[in-house]
């Protein structure tokens, strides 16, 4: 244990209270391990793992564990179990949202840059940044010559 | 400047998100940018502060900062916005996959991210993100003193055990952590107690739950009011804090600002927020922080150094301080404010005022008069709402531009219209209580008018202006104005003694401009008892200017009047004293039959009924004046005056007044001119009314000697005096 701050003496301020703990048989253990950095998480893989998860809405749903009891709890219950199905489709409908949120922003990204592309293709000088000319219409490839 | 939007998931009070917003709004503003605070799902009680995202038309032009404290929708609506896009980081959950994946795919998309603190930039570079800039938060630590909390919880929880310990439920706070603590301390302190401040969740309640065990001495306050906050705050005998998500720490320095000494655990924005102050733990062993606990509660010496120092550290927790770091980081990121236009032979002014034109009401009409005889020497344009009434902001003149006896007036539609009987409701709720900064701003949006074209126009084009010209504090059209023009303002006040003037949300109203334009002493007394730092203050006043021609029996005439009479004009409501006038009149008529009529000229939002009491309804100008010069004497019943316009220009005629003397100002007007007399009661009216009939000519003589000072000429040169000085200034 650390005490930090600039007010107070850290080292005895924790030795004080250290030996009050042991005043009374408090005997501290090894310190806690420090708190890790979380690692980022890679978007389209972790939805597409979430969507797995979610897929089907009622794949081993909790069955009510009162149906013997009186209707009302039957009630009760049942209505847990639709509360967790509607649960289950809400989370999937949000990953498909933020899926498809994601994989849209990235056709917009990647429009963005062919369009890019395509401007400084036209804008290039020489046929080496040109792009291949369209065929003329109405005018058939010449056939190769018989000899 | 700039537009700058913020988007929340939910606009909730006490959530991170929600209370990031609101302070980064008062910045935002004090920075010059103006933007709509907006949300996914609608708030109807909330409708006047936050808007649905869909009801706002964003331009291309536009900002918009996201705000991410958790994984939520705002994420999927940043990616595919087609607005200049940012992202502010105010909270992450812990071990939360969702929200670290939204961040990291957020990274790729954004202009730039915001981050409250070193240790949030340090999540957002670690999700990806390249442009991070970092800004201070701040604390209004007025609003944590002792003269803010409930004084009956703060007694009760300073009758309860000691020690007394409060801690917050926030995002990142496990309650078994609180339990754990908790139970450690009772077994050293068997009277120890527990405030727990936040909304705990429904599951959780003291007796189910992470909270099982921790009943005994433990006070759920939930999510209290703000002087409960306060009381619990100054109660403290120590602030814990367990978080493990805090990446802004306001709690932190709130706890300081209330005097409590804080320990916290050293996580996420806990270190650099307490910077030295308070005391930080590097571990939770909780038989330990309980030994710690007590003797910050016991050690008068030890606490006496920890809370010098977190005074100390308040002090660069200021505002001004958190404006300056948005600012460094707001300009880092590329939004830098436009250049001021170099001053000109005619300054280009713009003109604020709720309402302009054919309406009722004294400070519009002040402000008419101004810009008449300002016309000539500025380039002015008057920026004002498409409302006629000042009750419902309804809109009736058609928006955009037009022109007003020649001036050029640029009228933008009120977003909602004012419900009275709701506003009425809230403000009986707020008045007189100690608010935080988010209830203010959402009292005054309700106030109105609401007028979000006026405000984008100030962001995208107010340095094409050398000054602004504004008028009236209280109207939401000035307040939020005011700040994104600071020191290029000219503001007219018109501050009454009413219960608004304490909030603090109106402190850079007064504080900011570069000068104030107080009506009377009075009025500037009153504005530097409630806001000490106010801007330097100026009395001007307005200029009398009497018709040449005066008929008071071409008035009687006109109006069938065959009796002595008293005469009111203005507003015909409630706020303006009417009803106290009518009971005190009737008073008067019953005891004396031979008393005279009380007409009353002027716009009616109220029944009026009684003996000899007859309501003309709004009068031309010319039979204003008639009505002034032939009437017995002229009675301002309005106790929250900052000017009475009505009593100059009786004295001006040289009728005399008989005022409510429970108002500063109308009291000084009469005992600065001797040119009436004051009542407060009905035996006092009585005798005001007796007073001014048996003495009217001698009344009458001072009245006109007082009102030769009030010049119009006087009053411009002043205007000009003051513009002059702000574009040496420039």
């Amino acid at each position: 244990m650390k005490l930090l701050g600039r007010s107070i003496d850290g080292k005895r301020l924790v030795e004080e209270v250290r030996a009050r703990l042991a005043a009374r048989g408090i005997r501290e253990d090894a310190p806690d391990p420090p708190l890790d950095d979380e690692a980022p998480v890679e978007p389209y893989a972790y939805l597409v793992q979430l969507l797995e998860e979610n897929v089907d809405p009622a794949q081993s749903v909790r069955t009510p564990s009162s149906a013997n009891s009186l209707r009302g709890l039957v009630r009760f219950a049942a209505r847990g179990l639709l509360e967790e199905l509607f649960g289950r489709q809400r989370a999937f409908n949000v990953h498909v949202r933020d899926l498809a949120a994601q994989l849209s922003s990235e056709v917009i990204t990647l429009r963005a840059r062919v369009a890019e592309l395509e401007r400084l293709a036209a804008s290039a000088p020489g046929r080496q940044g040109q792009l291949p000319k369209k065929q003329r219409a109405g005018r058939r490839p010449a056939k190769p010559r018989r000899r | 400047m700039a537009v700058v939007h913020q988007l929340l998931s939910t606009f909730r009070r006490g959530e991170p998100a929600t209370e990031s917003a609101l302070r980064l709004q008062v910045l935002l503003r004090r920075l010059g940018h103006w933007g709509e605070l907006m949300a996914l799902t609608p708030t109807p009680e909330f409708a006047a502060l936050v808007r649905p995202i869909d009801s706002v038309r964003m331009r291309r032009s536009d900002w918009l900062l996201g705000h991410h404290a958790g994984p939520s929708a705002v994420t999927a609506r940043l990616l595919l916005l087609g607005c200049r896009r940012a992202l502010v980081l105010d909270a992450q959950p812990a071990g939360n996959a969702s929200s670290r994946a939204q961040l990291r795919a957020l990274a790729r998309v954004l202009a730039f991210s915001l981050a409250p603190s070193d240790a949030a930039a340090s999540a957002l570079l670690t999700a990806g993100h390249s442009s991070v800039f970092t800004f201070a938060p701040f604390v209004e630590a007025d609003r944590f003193e002792e003269g803010r909390a409930d004084p009956r919880l703060l007694e009760l929880l300073r009758r309860r055990g000691q020690p007394l310990v409060v801690c917050t439920v926030a995002s990142g706070t496990d309650a078994r952590d609180v339990v754990a603590f908790h139970q450690e301390l009772v077994r050293l302190r068997p009277t120890a107690q527990l405030v727990v401040l936040g909304e705990v969740a429904r599951r959780s309640s003291a007796l189910r739950g992470p909270w099982r065990g921790a009943a005994r001495g433990v006070l759920f306050l939930g999510s209290c009011s703000h002087a409960e906050r306060v009381a619990a705050l100054r109660s403290a005998q120590v602030f814990l804090s367990v978080s493990e998500e805090d990446l802004v720490g306001v709690a932190l320095l709130e706890a300081m600002a209330a005097g409590a000494p804080v320990l916290a655990y050293a996580t996420g924005a806990v270190p650099e927020v307490l910077g030295g102050a308070g005391v930080a733990f590097t571990e939770k062993r909780f038989a330990f922080l309980a030994e710690l606990c007590v003797q910050l509660a016991e050690d008068s010496r030890l606490r006496k150094k920890i809370l010098a120092r977190q005074r100390d550290r308040l002090a660069r927790a200021s505002p001004l301080a958190a404006e300056s770091s948005l600012q460094r980081a707001l300009s880092a990121a590329g939004l830098e404010p436009e250049r001021a236009v170099s001053h000109r032979q005619r300054p280009r002014v713009a003109v604020v005022v709720q309402r302009y034109g054919d309406v009722t009401g004294g400070a519009e009409a002040l402000a008419r008069s101004v810009v008449e005889r300002l016309a000539p020497r500025w380039d002015i344009t008057v920026l004002t709402s498409c409302a006629k009434d000042h009750l419902t902001w309804e809109n009736v003149f058609p928006q955009g531009a037009s022109t007003v006896d020649g001036v050029p007036v640029r009228r933008f539609a009120t977003r909602l219209p004012r419900r009275m009987i709701s506003f009425n409701a809230l403000s009986r709720r707020v008045f007189g209580r100690s608010l935080d900064r988010g209830e203010e701003e959402h009292w005054l949006a309700m106030q109105g008018p609401l007028v979000p074209g006026l405000w984008r126009h100030l962001a995208e084009e107010g340095y094409l202006y050398d000054g602004l010209l504004a008028f009236t504090y209280l109207y939401a059209s000035t307040a939020w104005s005011v700040p994104l023009t600071g020191k290029q303002t000219l503001l007219v006040p018109t501050a009454h003694d009413e219960p608004p003037l304490a909030f603090g949300c109106y402190r850079e109203v007064f504080e900011r401009p570069h000068v104030l334009f107080a009506s009377t002493p009075e009025e500037l007394d009153l504005i530097r008892r409630r806001f000490p730092h106010h801007a330097r203050g100026r009395v001007v006043g307005a200029g009398i200017e009497v018709p040449t021609r005066l008929n008071g029996r071409r008035f009687r005439r006109r109006f069938q009047v065959s009796r002595p009479y008293l005469l009111y004009v203005g507003r015909v409501e409630a706020g303006k004293g009417i009803p106290e006038l009518l009971s005190f009149f009737g008073s008067l008529r019953g005891a004396e039959p031979e008393a005279p009529d009380l007409l009353l000229a002027g716009d009616a939002s109220m029944a009026v009924t009684g003996v000899g009491v007859r309501a003309l309804g709004r009068i031309p100008e010319q039979d204003k004046w008639d009505a002034l010069a032939g009437a017995l004497a002229v009675v301002v019943p309005s106790p929250l005056e900052s000017l009475s316009l009505l009593a100059l220009e009786a004295f001006a005629v040289g009728t005399p007044v008989v005022g409510n003397a429970k108002g500063d100002v109308v009291r000084g007007q009469l005992e600065r001119s001797g040119a009436g007399k004051g009542y407060t009661d009905a035996p006092s009216f009585r005798a005001a009314v007796q007073s001014v009939s048996r003495g009217r000519a001698a009344y009458g003589a001072k009245g006109r000697a007082y009102a030769r000072k009030h010049r119009w000429t006087n009053v411009v040169q002043a205007y000009r005096e003051e513009m002059d000085r702000l574009a040496e200034g420039r």
